[in-house]
Protein backbone atom coordinates (compact mmCIF):
# COMPACT_ATOMS: atom_id res chain seq x y z
CA UNK A 1 0.00 0.00 0.00
CA UNK A 2 3.43 2.21 -0.51
CA UNK A 3 1.73 3.85 -3.52
CA UNK A 4 -1.40 5.52 -1.19
CA UNK A 5 1.30 6.90 0.98
CA UNK A 6 3.36 8.12 -1.73
CA UNK A 7 0.45 10.19 -3.85
CA UNK A 8 -1.77 10.68 -0.98
CA UNK A 9 0.54 11.74 2.34
CA UNK A 10 -2.31 13.95 4.09
CA UNK A 11 -5.11 11.79 3.48
CA UNK A 12 -3.84 8.66 5.41
CA UNK A 13 -3.72 9.74 8.56
CA UNK A 14 -7.53 11.72 8.42
CA UNK A 15 -8.87 8.91 6.63
CA UNK A 16 -11.27 7.88 9.51
CA UNK A 17 -12.32 10.12 12.31
CA UNK A 18 -13.54 13.55 13.23
CA UNK A 19 -13.95 15.46 9.52
CA UNK A 20 -11.99 12.83 8.45
CA UNK A 21 -12.64 11.47 4.67
CA UNK A 22 -15.20 8.26 5.77
CA UNK A 23 -17.30 10.88 7.91
CA UNK A 24 -17.25 13.64 4.92
CA UNK A 25 -18.84 10.97 2.60
CA UNK A 26 -21.32 9.88 4.84
CA UNK A 27 -22.28 13.43 5.41
CA UNK A 28 -22.52 13.86 2.09
CA UNK A 29 -24.58 11.11 1.48
CA UNK A 30 -26.73 12.04 3.84
CA UNK A 31 -27.45 15.52 2.66
CA UNK A 32 -27.76 14.15 -0.68
CA UNK A 33 -30.50 11.81 0.39
CA UNK A 34 -31.93 13.72 2.55
CA UNK A 35 -32.39 16.58 0.51
CA UNK A 36 -33.29 14.29 -2.52
CA UNK A 37 -36.53 12.94 -0.57
CA UNK A 38 -37.41 15.98 0.87
CA UNK A 39 -37.22 18.30 -2.17
CA UNK A 40 -38.10 15.65 -4.50
CA UNK A 41 -41.65 15.46 -2.79
CA UNK A 42 -41.89 19.01 -2.68
CA UNK A 43 -40.97 19.82 -6.00
CA UNK A 44 -43.26 16.87 -7.34
CA UNK A 45 -46.10 18.51 -5.47
CA UNK A 46 -45.35 21.67 -6.35
CA UNK A 47 -44.27 21.07 -10.03
CA UNK A 48 -48.22 19.26 -10.58
CA UNK A 49 -50.02 21.96 -9.22
CA UNK A 50 -47.83 24.08 -11.75
CA UNK A 51 -49.11 22.31 -14.44
CA UNK A 52 -52.54 22.10 -12.84
CA UNK A 53 -53.24 25.42 -12.24
CA UNK A 54 -51.81 26.89 -15.63
CA UNK A 55 -53.62 28.70 -18.29
CA UNK A 56 -55.38 25.66 -20.10
CA UNK A 57 -54.65 23.33 -16.57
CA UNK A 58 -57.15 20.76 -16.20
CA UNK A 59 -57.63 22.59 -12.90
CA UNK A 60 -56.66 26.35 -14.49
CA UNK A 61 -56.40 28.73 -10.73
CA UNK A 62 -54.40 31.87 -12.04
CA UNK A 63 -54.23 33.49 -8.41
CA UNK A 64 -52.41 30.32 -6.86
CA UNK A 65 -50.46 29.80 -10.26
CA UNK A 66 -49.23 33.32 -10.03
CA UNK A 67 -48.38 33.23 -6.36
CA UNK A 68 -46.24 29.85 -6.87
CA UNK A 69 -44.27 30.40 -10.07
CA UNK A 70 -43.32 33.94 -8.47
CA UNK A 71 -42.12 31.95 -5.34
CA UNK A 72 -40.03 29.28 -7.23
CA UNK A 73 -38.40 32.27 -9.73
CA UNK A 74 -37.59 34.12 -6.42
CA UNK A 75 -35.84 30.90 -4.93
CA UNK A 76 -34.24 29.96 -7.47
CA UNK A 77 -32.80 33.45 -8.10
CA UNK A 78 -31.40 33.73 -4.45
CA UNK A 79 -27.82 32.59 -4.75
CA UNK A 80 -27.11 29.28 -2.47
CA UNK A 81 -24.27 30.68 -0.26
CA UNK A 82 -26.49 33.74 0.43
CA UNK A 83 -29.55 31.71 0.94
CA UNK A 84 -27.76 29.63 3.69
CA UNK A 85 -27.06 32.84 5.11
CA UNK A 86 -30.21 33.89 5.59
CA UNK A 87 -32.13 31.21 6.29
CA UNK A 88 -29.84 30.82 9.73
CA UNK A 89 -32.83 31.39 12.06
CA UNK A 90 -35.78 29.86 9.96
CA UNK A 91 -33.38 26.79 9.84
CA UNK A 92 -32.60 27.27 14.08
CA UNK A 93 -36.70 27.35 14.18
CA UNK A 94 -37.17 24.63 12.43
CA UNK A 95 -34.60 21.84 13.05
CA UNK A 96 -33.01 23.33 16.19
CA UNK A 97 -29.27 24.13 15.46
CA UNK A 98 -27.78 26.49 13.18
CA UNK A 99 -24.90 24.65 12.15
CA UNK A 100 -24.09 20.93 11.11
CA UNK A 101 -25.23 18.68 8.56
CA UNK A 102 -28.52 18.62 9.46
CA UNK A 103 -28.68 22.38 9.55
CA UNK A 104 -27.62 22.77 6.25
CA UNK A 105 -30.52 20.62 4.93
CA UNK A 106 -33.11 22.88 5.36
CA UNK A 107 -31.32 25.79 2.94
CA UNK A 108 -30.63 22.54 0.52
CA UNK A 109 -34.49 21.98 0.38
CA UNK A 110 -35.22 25.46 0.16
CA UNK A 111 -32.63 25.63 -2.79
CA UNK A 112 -33.84 22.48 -4.87
CA UNK A 113 -37.45 22.02 -4.37
CA UNK A 114 -38.38 25.23 -6.31
CA UNK A 115 -35.43 23.51 -8.99
CA UNK A 116 -36.79 20.49 -9.05
CA UNK A 117 -40.34 21.77 -9.17
CA UNK A 118 -39.39 23.67 -12.23
CA UNK A 119 -37.76 20.75 -13.97
CA UNK A 120 -40.95 18.57 -12.86
CA UNK A 121 -43.23 21.16 -14.56
CA UNK A 122 -40.77 21.30 -17.73
CA UNK A 123 -41.01 17.40 -17.89
CA UNK A 124 -45.01 17.31 -17.36
CA UNK A 125 -45.49 19.85 -19.82
CA UNK A 126 -43.77 16.92 -22.34
CA UNK A 127 -46.64 14.93 -21.93
CA UNK A 128 -49.08 15.17 -25.46
CA UNK A 129 -51.95 17.58 -24.42
CA UNK A 130 -53.58 15.18 -27.03
CA UNK A 131 -53.61 12.81 -24.46
CA UNK A 132 -54.25 14.75 -21.87
CA UNK A 133 -57.77 15.57 -24.20
CA UNK A 134 -58.18 11.80 -24.76
CA UNK A 135 -58.41 11.23 -20.96
CA UNK A 136 -60.76 13.97 -20.41
CA UNK A 137 -62.92 12.69 -22.87
CA UNK A 138 -63.16 9.57 -21.36
CA UNK A 139 -64.35 10.79 -18.01
CA UNK A 140 -61.24 10.34 -15.79
CA UNK A 141 -61.17 12.88 -13.44
CA UNK A 142 -58.43 15.33 -12.44
CA UNK A 143 -56.71 13.27 -10.48
CA UNK A 144 -56.77 10.33 -12.45
CA UNK A 145 -55.74 11.84 -14.85
CA UNK A 146 -52.15 13.52 -13.11
CA UNK A 147 -51.45 9.93 -11.73
CA UNK A 148 -52.54 7.69 -14.22
CA UNK A 149 -51.58 10.11 -17.66
CA UNK A 150 -48.92 12.90 -16.88
CA UNK A 151 -46.89 10.66 -13.99
CA UNK A 152 -46.77 7.88 -16.02
CA UNK A 153 -46.15 9.51 -19.49
CA UNK A 154 -43.76 11.63 -18.40
CA UNK A 155 -41.97 9.74 -15.88
CA UNK A 156 -38.93 9.06 -18.58
CA UNK A 157 -38.54 12.24 -18.53
CA UNK A 158 -39.38 12.80 -14.95
CA UNK A 159 -36.32 10.38 -14.15
CA UNK A 160 -34.08 12.43 -16.23
CA UNK A 161 -34.56 15.64 -14.27
CA UNK A 162 -34.32 14.24 -11.00
CA UNK A 163 -31.22 12.88 -12.29
CA UNK A 164 -30.78 15.83 -12.87
CA UNK A 165 -31.73 18.01 -9.63
CA UNK A 166 -29.68 15.22 -7.58
CA UNK A 167 -26.68 15.77 -9.56
CA UNK A 168 -26.76 19.44 -8.85
CA UNK A 169 -27.88 18.82 -5.41
CA UNK A 170 -24.78 17.08 -4.50
CA UNK A 171 -23.18 20.08 -5.81
CA UNK A 172 -24.58 22.66 -3.18
CA UNK A 173 -23.73 20.11 -0.65
CA UNK A 174 -20.00 21.09 -1.25
CA UNK A 175 -21.22 24.62 0.04
CA UNK A 176 -22.83 22.94 3.55
CA UNK A 177 -19.43 23.67 4.74
CA UNK A 178 -19.96 27.61 5.43
CA UNK A 179 -22.35 26.01 8.14
CA UNK A 180 -20.36 23.67 9.45
CA UNK A 181 -22.15 20.67 7.46
CA UNK A 182 -19.38 19.27 6.33
CA UNK A 183 -18.95 16.90 3.50
CA UNK A 184 -16.65 16.28 0.95
CA UNK A 185 -16.81 19.51 -0.75
CA UNK A 186 -15.84 21.24 3.16
CA UNK A 187 -13.00 18.82 2.84
CA UNK A 188 -11.57 20.00 0.03
CA UNK A 189 -12.23 23.11 0.51
CA UNK A 190 -11.41 23.52 4.44
CA UNK A 191 -8.67 20.73 4.60
CA UNK A 192 -7.52 20.41 1.31
CA UNK A 193 -7.19 23.70 -0.13
CA UNK A 194 -6.56 25.82 2.81
CA UNK A 195 -3.61 23.83 3.99
CA UNK A 196 -2.61 23.29 0.61
CA UNK A 197 -2.69 19.62 0.88
CA UNK A 198 -3.68 18.78 -2.85
CA UNK A 199 -4.02 15.53 -2.80
CA UNK A 200 -7.01 15.96 -0.47
CA UNK A 201 -8.80 17.84 -2.69
CA UNK A 202 -8.17 15.47 -5.40
CA UNK A 203 -9.50 12.61 -3.24
CA UNK A 204 -12.61 14.82 -2.27
CA UNK A 205 -13.23 15.16 -5.75
CA UNK A 206 -12.83 11.76 -6.82
CA UNK A 207 -15.25 10.36 -4.20
CA UNK A 208 -17.97 13.22 -5.90
CA UNK A 209 -17.63 12.38 -9.08
CA UNK A 210 -17.90 8.24 -8.24
CA UNK A 211 -21.21 9.43 -6.18
CA UNK A 212 -22.19 11.72 -9.31
CA UNK A 213 -21.79 8.86 -11.97
CA UNK A 214 -23.19 6.53 -10.26
CA UNK A 215 -26.44 8.40 -9.67
CA UNK A 216 -26.52 8.98 -13.49
CA UNK A 217 -25.99 5.23 -14.25
CA UNK A 218 -28.77 4.27 -12.13
CA UNK A 219 -30.73 7.10 -13.73
CA UNK A 220 -29.95 6.20 -17.40
CA UNK A 221 -30.72 2.25 -16.46
CA UNK A 222 -34.00 3.58 -15.00
CA UNK A 223 -35.14 5.83 -18.05
CA UNK A 224 -33.98 3.03 -21.02
CA UNK A 225 -36.22 0.97 -18.66
CA UNK A 226 -39.59 3.04 -18.93
CA UNK A 227 -38.94 3.98 -22.48
CA UNK A 228 -40.85 2.33 -25.43
CA UNK B 1 -89.51 10.40 -36.29
CA UNK B 2 -85.96 9.94 -35.30
CA UNK B 3 -85.03 10.48 -31.84
CA UNK B 4 -82.37 13.38 -31.49
CA UNK B 5 -79.09 12.25 -29.47
CA UNK B 6 -77.49 15.43 -29.97
CA UNK B 7 -78.98 19.51 -30.00
CA UNK B 8 -76.60 22.40 -30.05
CA UNK B 9 -79.00 25.35 -30.34
CA UNK B 10 -77.19 29.05 -30.59
CA UNK B 11 -73.87 27.55 -29.83
CA UNK B 12 -71.08 30.12 -29.77
CA UNK B 13 -67.20 30.11 -28.78
CA UNK B 14 -65.02 33.10 -28.93
CA UNK B 15 -61.40 33.04 -27.49
CA UNK B 16 -60.26 35.99 -25.99
CA UNK B 17 -56.69 36.43 -25.49
CA UNK B 18 -54.91 39.60 -25.47
CA UNK B 19 -57.57 41.78 -27.02
CA UNK B 20 -57.34 39.73 -29.88
CA UNK B 21 -60.95 37.93 -30.03
CA UNK B 22 -61.59 34.45 -32.21
CA UNK B 23 -65.26 34.20 -33.32
CA UNK B 24 -64.33 29.99 -33.62
CA UNK B 25 -68.09 29.29 -33.44
CA UNK B 26 -70.85 31.47 -34.05
CA UNK B 27 -74.52 30.71 -33.26
CA UNK B 28 -74.77 26.54 -34.53
CA UNK B 29 -77.73 25.33 -34.44
CA UNK B 30 -77.19 21.46 -35.07
CA UNK B 31 -79.25 18.05 -34.39
CA UNK B 32 -77.84 14.85 -34.99
CA UNK B 33 -80.03 12.41 -34.51
CA UNK B 34 -80.04 8.02 -33.30
CA UNK B 35 -78.01 6.09 -35.93
CA UNK B 36 -76.81 9.10 -38.00
CA UNK B 37 -73.11 9.04 -39.66
CA UNK B 38 -73.18 12.94 -39.54
CA UNK B 39 -70.51 14.61 -41.28
CA UNK B 40 -69.45 17.75 -40.55
CA UNK B 41 -67.01 19.46 -43.64
CA UNK B 42 -64.54 22.56 -43.78
CA UNK B 43 -61.35 23.52 -44.28
CA UNK B 44 -58.90 23.68 -41.52
CA UNK B 45 -59.91 27.15 -38.89
CA UNK B 46 -63.67 26.67 -39.76
CA UNK B 47 -64.82 25.83 -36.56
CA UNK B 48 -65.45 22.09 -36.70
CA UNK B 49 -62.85 21.02 -34.28
CA UNK B 50 -63.72 23.46 -31.71
CA UNK B 51 -68.40 22.78 -32.58
CA UNK B 52 -68.00 18.91 -31.58
CA UNK B 53 -65.75 20.15 -28.68
CA UNK B 54 -68.75 21.62 -27.23
CA UNK B 55 -70.87 17.98 -27.72
CA UNK B 56 -68.72 16.63 -24.49
CA UNK B 57 -67.64 20.15 -23.55
CA UNK B 58 -63.88 19.70 -24.03
CA UNK B 59 -64.58 23.05 -24.67
CA UNK B 60 -67.51 25.24 -23.17
CA UNK B 61 -69.50 27.24 -25.08
CA UNK B 62 -69.46 30.96 -24.68
CA UNK B 63 -73.60 30.89 -24.84
CA UNK B 64 -76.10 27.91 -26.36
CA UNK B 65 -77.69 24.97 -24.91
CA UNK B 66 -76.11 21.73 -25.39
CA UNK B 67 -78.25 18.74 -25.06
CA UNK B 68 -76.94 14.91 -25.53
CA UNK B 69 -78.73 11.99 -24.71
CA UNK B 70 -81.45 14.08 -23.45
CA UNK B 71 -78.98 15.49 -20.70
CA UNK B 72 -78.48 19.45 -21.17
CA UNK B 73 -74.78 19.24 -20.56
CA UNK B 74 -73.86 22.69 -19.25
CA UNK B 75 -76.24 22.19 -15.67
CA UNK B 76 -73.42 19.00 -14.77
CA UNK B 77 -71.57 19.11 -11.66
CA UNK B 78 -67.98 18.29 -12.60
CA UNK B 79 -68.66 14.84 -11.54
CA UNK B 80 -71.94 14.21 -13.54
CA UNK B 81 -70.05 15.52 -16.69
CA UNK B 82 -67.55 12.90 -16.43
CA UNK B 83 -70.20 9.97 -15.74
CA UNK B 84 -71.63 11.70 -19.14
CA UNK B 85 -68.61 11.43 -20.94
CA UNK B 86 -68.36 8.01 -21.01
CA UNK B 87 -71.36 7.64 -23.12
CA UNK B 88 -69.55 9.50 -25.83
CA UNK B 89 -66.36 8.41 -26.88
CA UNK B 90 -64.09 10.22 -28.81
CA UNK B 91 -61.59 9.60 -31.63
CA UNK B 92 -58.43 11.50 -32.79
CA UNK B 93 -56.40 12.80 -35.60
CA UNK B 94 -53.01 11.54 -34.06
CA UNK B 95 -54.96 8.82 -31.98
CA UNK B 96 -53.22 10.11 -28.84
CA UNK B 97 -52.42 6.76 -27.61
CA UNK B 98 -50.23 6.35 -24.48
CA UNK B 99 -46.63 5.15 -25.56
CA UNK B 100 -46.19 3.89 -22.04
CA UNK B 101 -48.61 1.34 -22.12
CA UNK B 102 -49.21 -1.94 -24.27
CA UNK B 103 -52.24 -1.91 -26.84
CA UNK B 104 -54.71 -4.16 -24.00
CA UNK B 105 -53.69 -1.45 -21.62
CA UNK B 106 -54.46 1.12 -23.35
CA UNK B 107 -57.95 -0.09 -24.34
CA UNK B 108 -58.44 -0.90 -20.82
CA UNK B 109 -58.02 2.63 -19.86
CA UNK B 110 -61.08 4.09 -19.41
CA UNK B 111 -62.02 1.51 -17.18
CA UNK B 112 -59.87 0.63 -14.43
CA UNK B 113 -61.46 1.03 -11.33
CA UNK B 114 -64.82 0.84 -12.87
CA UNK B 115 -65.04 -2.86 -13.17
CA UNK B 116 -63.13 -6.71 -12.37
CA UNK B 117 -60.15 -7.15 -14.12
CA UNK B 118 -61.98 -10.35 -15.17
CA UNK B 119 -64.82 -7.71 -16.91
CA UNK B 120 -61.98 -5.40 -18.31
CA UNK B 121 -59.41 -8.29 -19.78
CA UNK B 122 -62.93 -9.98 -21.42
CA UNK B 123 -63.89 -6.39 -22.66
CA UNK B 124 -60.23 -5.83 -24.11
CA UNK B 125 -60.31 -9.26 -26.01
CA UNK B 126 -63.54 -8.47 -27.32
CA UNK B 127 -62.54 -5.28 -28.47
CA UNK B 128 -59.19 -6.26 -29.90
CA UNK B 129 -61.11 -8.85 -32.26
CA UNK B 130 -63.82 -6.30 -33.07
CA UNK B 131 -61.23 -3.70 -34.54
CA UNK B 132 -58.84 -6.43 -36.07
CA UNK B 133 -56.08 -6.21 -33.38
CA UNK B 134 -56.06 -9.51 -31.56
CA UNK B 135 -52.75 -10.58 -31.89
CA UNK B 136 -51.68 -7.25 -30.95
CA UNK B 137 -52.45 -6.91 -27.48
CA UNK B 138 -48.92 -6.72 -25.65
CA UNK B 139 -47.42 -4.28 -28.17
CA UNK B 140 -46.88 -0.86 -27.83
CA UNK B 141 -48.24 1.70 -29.83
CA UNK B 142 -44.55 2.72 -31.10
CA UNK B 143 -44.62 -0.52 -32.94
CA UNK B 144 -48.06 -0.06 -34.75
CA UNK B 145 -48.71 1.67 -38.07
CA UNK B 146 -51.27 4.34 -38.11
CA UNK B 147 -54.03 2.45 -39.23
CA UNK B 148 -53.75 0.27 -36.13
CA UNK B 149 -52.98 3.28 -33.95
CA UNK B 150 -56.49 4.47 -34.92
CA UNK B 151 -58.38 0.74 -34.41
CA UNK B 152 -56.84 1.20 -30.72
CA UNK B 153 -58.48 4.65 -30.59
CA UNK B 154 -61.54 3.02 -31.67
CA UNK B 155 -61.23 -0.10 -29.22
CA UNK B 156 -60.37 2.63 -26.28
CA UNK B 157 -63.24 5.37 -27.41
CA UNK B 158 -65.51 1.89 -27.61
CA UNK B 159 -64.72 0.59 -23.67
CA UNK B 160 -67.43 2.45 -21.88
CA UNK B 161 -70.23 0.97 -24.46
CA UNK B 162 -70.82 4.55 -25.27
CA UNK B 163 -74.15 5.66 -27.56
CA UNK B 164 -72.00 8.66 -29.61
CA UNK B 165 -68.86 8.49 -31.22
CA UNK B 166 -67.07 12.12 -32.00
CA UNK B 167 -64.38 11.13 -35.07
CA UNK B 168 -62.04 14.70 -34.98
CA UNK B 169 -60.14 14.22 -38.19
CA UNK B 170 -59.57 10.25 -37.18
CA UNK B 171 -58.72 10.02 -40.79
CA UNK B 172 -56.54 12.77 -42.29
CA UNK B 173 -52.97 11.58 -40.81
CA UNK B 174 -53.44 8.14 -42.78
CA UNK B 175 -53.07 7.00 -46.52
CA UNK B 176 -56.13 6.56 -48.66
CA UNK B 177 -56.42 3.28 -48.48
CA UNK B 178 -56.00 2.85 -44.95
CA UNK B 179 -58.70 5.60 -44.55
CA UNK B 180 -60.85 3.78 -46.66
CA UNK B 181 -60.75 0.69 -44.13
CA UNK B 182 -61.06 2.94 -41.05
CA UNK B 183 -64.15 4.27 -42.31
CA UNK B 184 -64.88 0.97 -43.47
CA UNK B 185 -64.76 -0.32 -39.57
CA UNK B 186 -66.71 2.93 -38.39
CA UNK B 187 -69.53 1.93 -40.63
CA UNK B 188 -69.24 -1.33 -39.86
CA UNK B 189 -70.16 -0.06 -36.00
CA UNK B 190 -72.88 2.28 -36.98
CA UNK B 191 -74.76 -0.81 -38.29
CA UNK B 192 -73.84 -3.71 -35.97
CA UNK B 193 -73.95 -1.02 -32.47
CA UNK B 194 -76.34 1.09 -33.31
CA UNK B 195 -72.96 3.83 -32.68
CA UNK B 196 -74.09 7.34 -33.82
CA UNK B 197 -70.79 9.17 -35.48
CA UNK B 198 -70.29 12.97 -35.82
CA UNK B 199 -67.46 12.60 -38.10
CA UNK B 200 -65.62 16.11 -38.67
CA UNK B 201 -63.13 15.79 -41.88
CA UNK B 202 -61.51 18.07 -44.48
CA UNK B 203 -62.32 15.32 -47.01
CA UNK B 204 -65.29 15.33 -48.80
CA UNK B 205 -64.33 11.48 -50.06
CA UNK B 206 -64.76 10.72 -46.37
CA UNK B 207 -68.15 12.02 -45.92
CA UNK B 208 -68.92 10.79 -49.51
CA UNK B 209 -68.33 7.35 -48.09
CA UNK B 210 -69.92 6.88 -44.75
CA UNK B 211 -72.31 9.57 -44.04
CA UNK B 212 -76.16 9.86 -44.39
CA UNK B 213 -75.96 13.51 -43.51
CA UNK B 214 -73.31 16.33 -43.83
CA UNK B 215 -73.02 20.06 -42.92
CA UNK B 216 -70.56 22.30 -44.50
CA UNK B 217 -68.86 24.45 -42.31
CA UNK B 218 -66.83 27.67 -43.24
CA UNK B 219 -65.82 30.89 -40.71
CA UNK B 220 -67.62 28.88 -37.49
CA UNK B 221 -71.10 28.58 -39.15
CA UNK B 222 -72.85 26.16 -41.01
CA UNK B 223 -73.83 27.27 -44.41
CA UNK B 224 -75.54 24.80 -45.69
CA UNK B 225 -76.69 21.21 -44.62
CA UNK B 226 -79.01 18.12 -45.28
CA UNK B 227 -78.89 14.65 -46.56
CA UNK B 228 -76.02 13.37 -48.32
CA UNK B 229 -77.59 13.26 -51.84
CA UNK B 230 -79.66 15.71 -51.57
CA UNK B 231 -75.91 17.68 -50.88
CA UNK B 232 -74.37 16.27 -53.76
CA UNK B 233 -77.40 16.89 -56.00
CA UNK B 234 -78.58 20.54 -55.32
CA UNK B 235 -75.66 22.20 -53.57
CA UNK B 236 -76.42 25.94 -52.88
CA UNK B 237 -73.00 27.17 -51.70
CA UNK B 238 -69.83 27.98 -53.63
CA UNK B 239 -67.61 25.90 -51.25
CA UNK B 240 -70.13 22.83 -51.07
CA UNK B 241 -69.60 23.14 -54.78
CA UNK B 242 -65.75 22.96 -54.55
CA UNK B 243 -65.98 20.18 -51.87
CA UNK B 244 -67.58 18.16 -54.28
CA UNK B 245 -65.36 18.80 -56.68
CA UNK B 246 -62.54 17.30 -54.62
CA UNK B 247 -64.23 14.17 -54.57
CA UNK B 248 -64.74 13.76 -58.63
CA UNK B 249 -61.16 16.14 -59.16
CA UNK B 250 -62.83 17.79 -61.96
CA UNK B 251 -60.28 20.57 -62.05
CA UNK B 252 -58.01 18.36 -63.07
CA UNK B 253 -60.28 16.92 -65.72
CA UNK B 254 -61.39 20.24 -66.50
CA UNK B 255 -57.53 21.48 -68.00
CA UNK B 256 -57.04 17.96 -69.49
CA UNK B 257 -60.93 18.72 -71.16
CA UNK B 258 -60.53 21.82 -72.63
CA UNK B 259 -56.86 20.93 -74.15
CA UNK B 260 -58.52 18.33 -76.26
CA UNK B 261 -58.65 18.62 -79.78
CA UNK B 262 -63.01 18.47 -79.60
CA UNK B 263 -62.72 21.35 -77.65
CA UNK B 264 -60.14 23.36 -79.61
CA UNK B 265 -62.01 23.12 -83.03
CA UNK B 266 -65.48 23.79 -80.79
CA UNK B 267 -68.07 24.76 -83.92
CA UNK B 268 -69.41 27.94 -82.67
CA UNK B 269 -73.16 25.96 -82.81
CA UNK B 270 -71.40 23.59 -80.08
CA UNK B 271 -72.07 23.68 -76.34
CA UNK B 272 -69.74 22.63 -73.75
CA UNK B 273 -71.19 21.69 -70.83
CA UNK B 274 -71.51 19.93 -67.25
CA UNK B 275 -73.89 17.42 -66.72
CA UNK B 276 -74.84 16.99 -62.73
CA UNK B 277 -77.32 13.72 -61.96
CA UNK B 278 -78.88 12.07 -59.15
CA UNK B 279 -80.69 8.96 -58.81
CA UNK B 280 -83.59 8.12 -60.98
CA UNK B 281 -82.81 10.34 -63.59
CA UNK B 282 -79.51 8.28 -64.34
CA UNK B 283 -82.17 4.95 -65.03
CA UNK B 284 -82.45 6.49 -68.65
CA UNK B 285 -80.15 5.86 -71.38
CA UNK B 286 -79.62 9.84 -71.46
CA UNK B 287 -77.16 10.02 -74.57
CA UNK B 288 -79.28 7.46 -76.03
CA UNK B 289 -82.16 9.75 -75.52
CA UNK B 290 -80.66 12.86 -77.02
CA UNK B 291 -79.66 11.49 -79.90
CA UNK B 292 -82.95 9.88 -80.51
CA UNK B 293 -85.76 12.38 -79.41
CA UNK B 294 -83.69 15.77 -80.11
CA UNK B 295 -81.31 14.91 -82.56
CA UNK B 296 -78.20 16.30 -80.51
CA UNK B 297 -75.18 14.14 -80.76
CA UNK B 298 -73.18 14.26 -77.06
CA UNK B 299 -69.30 13.55 -77.33
CA UNK B 300 -68.79 12.67 -73.78
CA UNK B 301 -65.05 14.32 -72.82
CA UNK B 302 -65.10 13.39 -69.02
CA UNK B 303 -67.10 10.73 -66.72
CA UNK B 304 -67.74 10.24 -63.75
CA UNK B 305 -70.16 7.49 -61.80
CA UNK B 306 -70.10 7.39 -58.19
CA UNK B 307 -72.62 5.60 -55.94
CA UNK B 308 -73.80 7.69 -52.52
CA UNK B 309 -75.73 5.20 -50.59
CA UNK B 310 -76.33 2.74 -53.49
CA UNK B 311 -77.83 5.62 -55.74
CA UNK B 312 -75.53 6.67 -58.64
CA UNK B 313 -74.65 10.50 -58.26
CA UNK B 314 -72.86 11.39 -62.13
CA UNK B 315 -70.72 14.03 -63.51
CA UNK B 316 -70.20 14.40 -67.23
CA UNK B 317 -68.54 17.09 -69.40
CA UNK B 318 -69.86 16.81 -73.08
CA UNK B 319 -70.05 18.40 -75.86
CA UNK B 320 -73.60 18.70 -77.23
CA UNK B 321 -73.92 19.40 -81.30
CA UNK B 322 -76.97 20.32 -82.98
CA UNK B 323 -79.57 22.85 -84.13
CA UNK B 324 -80.07 25.76 -81.63
CA UNK B 325 -83.85 24.75 -81.58
CA UNK B 326 -82.46 21.03 -80.90
CA UNK B 327 -80.30 22.35 -77.96
CA UNK B 328 -83.23 24.44 -76.54
CA UNK B 329 -85.62 21.81 -76.64
CA UNK B 330 -82.43 19.37 -74.93
CA UNK B 331 -81.84 22.00 -72.02
CA UNK B 332 -85.49 21.90 -71.43
CA UNK B 333 -85.39 17.94 -70.84
CA UNK B 334 -82.60 17.87 -69.19
CA UNK B 335 -83.52 20.55 -66.82
CA UNK B 336 -87.02 18.54 -66.42
CA UNK B 337 -85.31 15.25 -65.47
CA UNK B 338 -83.26 16.93 -62.61
CA UNK B 339 -80.10 16.85 -64.37
CA UNK B 340 -78.23 19.84 -63.99
CA UNK B 341 -76.42 21.88 -67.07
CA UNK B 342 -73.58 23.98 -66.41
CA UNK B 343 -72.39 25.68 -69.84
CA UNK B 344 -68.69 25.72 -69.48
CA UNK B 345 -66.00 28.75 -71.06
CA UNK B 346 -62.82 26.68 -72.17
CA UNK B 347 -60.85 30.06 -72.63
CA UNK B 348 -61.81 30.71 -68.42
CA UNK B 349 -60.61 27.08 -67.89
CA UNK B 350 -57.68 27.40 -69.30
CA UNK B 351 -56.71 30.48 -67.99
CA UNK B 352 -57.50 29.09 -64.20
Amino acid sequence: MSWIEKFFPNVVPIWTGDNGVVQAIQQTLYMTLVTAVCAGILGLIIGILLVLTDQHGLLQNDPVYFILDKLVNIFRAVPFIILLAVMTPFTRAIVGTGIGPTAALVPLVAGVTPFYARQVQNALLTVDPGVIEAAESMGISPLGITFRVYLREGLSELIRVSVLTIISAIGLTAMAGAVGGGGLGNLAIAVGYQRYQNDVVWVALIFILVLVFLVQFIGDLLARKTHH
Amino acid sequence: MAESVITLKQVDVNFVEKKRSVHAVDHVDLTVNRGDIYGIVGYSGAGKSTLVRTINLLQRPTSGAVTVLGQDMLALTPKQLRLERRRIGMIFQHFNLMNSRTIADNIAFPLRGRKSKAEIAKKVADLLDLVGLADRAGAYPAELSGGQKQRVGIARALASDPEILISDEATSALDPKTTSAILDLLQSLNEKLGLTIVLITHEMEAVKQICNRVAVMDEGRIIERGDLLQIFAQPQQQLTKDFIDTTIQLDAALKSVVAQPAVQNLKPTDRLVRLTYVGDSTDQPLVATLYKEYNVVANILFGDIQILQGTPFGNLIIVLSGAPADLDRTFAYLKANDVTVQPIDPKEVANS
